[in-house]
């Protein structure tokens, strides 16, 4: 079965499964990563939000239509 | 309705949705050494197996829906995309398989010791889960697990449950297959 093939698990899944399920993690993995998840949040919350009223910006390549 | 076998460990009391950092952290300690496993079936250079699951694991909290965080399948497919993205990012093929360090002599085998009775117990309860409706008898499933989790041989296994090899090695293998079968089951 290849890798992304979309059916259920392979046998080697169901093996791998068993021997590695809930067994304890490389020294500071979860806080390596805890911490670049928090980085990223940090990033994402300092951008400032776009309200949502506001009119968009006039595109300046966009000539306006003269009145007739 | 039917059972979702890949909800969150982290079930809020009040019933909220949980939050997606606290769904991460479990699922992490849950599924870490599967994802670490499968990509150093891959790679085997420490170093980017570490890399590439820290990447899986951001995408994972990123993109993945909440109850699919426990998701083996989808982690192992989306390992293999990313081990995909990043040989190619190199250069490298990625059907090649590079290595920076000389390769153990085993098989890639790393059985720990079995753990305290609680934790074992959490295990068990947790991996027969994944295949619900399963029908196994408690000999096969103690086969099962003193073969793949413990890493004990058939002989060992047939001295100390007191029954032939042969019949050891049979239910080892119909307890694979009946998983993979509960397991297809419940996603159709």
């Amino acid at each position: 079965m290849k890798p992304n093939d979309p059916q259920g698990l392979t046998e080697e899944d169901i093996v791998r499964l068993a021997r590695t399920m809930n067994r304890e993690l490389p020294q500071g993995f979860e806080n390596e990563l805890m911490a670049r998840v928090d980085e990223i949040e940090k990033k994402k919350s300092a951008k400032p939000p776009v309200s949502p009223d506001r009119s968009p910006e006039p595109d300046p390549d966009i000539e306006e239509e003269p009145e007739p | 309705m039917k059972r979702n076998p890949f909800q969150t460990s982290v079930q809020p009391a009040d019933g909220s949705q949980p939050d997606r950092k606290e769904a991460l952290r479990a699922a992490v300690r849950k599924y870490g050494s599967f994802v670490l496993d499968y990509l150093h079936s891959l790679v085997r250079d420490d170093h980017t197996v570490r890399d590439l699951a820290q990447d899986l694991w951001v995408h994972v909290w990123l993109h993945f829906g909440i109850q699919d965080f426990e998701n083996p399948r989808l982690l192992r497919q989306k390992a293999y995309q990313i081990f995909v993205s990043q040989a190619r990012k190199n250069g490298t093929r990625a059907f090649v398989r590079f290595t920076n360090l000389v390769p153990d002599a085993a098989d890639g085998h790393d059985f720990k010791q079995p753990e305290t009775p609680e934790e074992e117990e959490k295990f068990a309860s947790d991996f027969w889960a994944l295949f619900p409706g399963i029908q196994l008898t408690d000999q096969q499933k103690k086969a099962f697990i003193l073969k793949h989790r413990n890493g004990n041989t058939l002989e060992e296994i047939a001295a100390q449950m007191n029954v032939p090899v042969p019949t050891v090695a049979v239910w080892v293998k119909n307890v694979i297959a009946k998983c993979r079968r509960a397991y297809t089951k419940e996603l159709s």
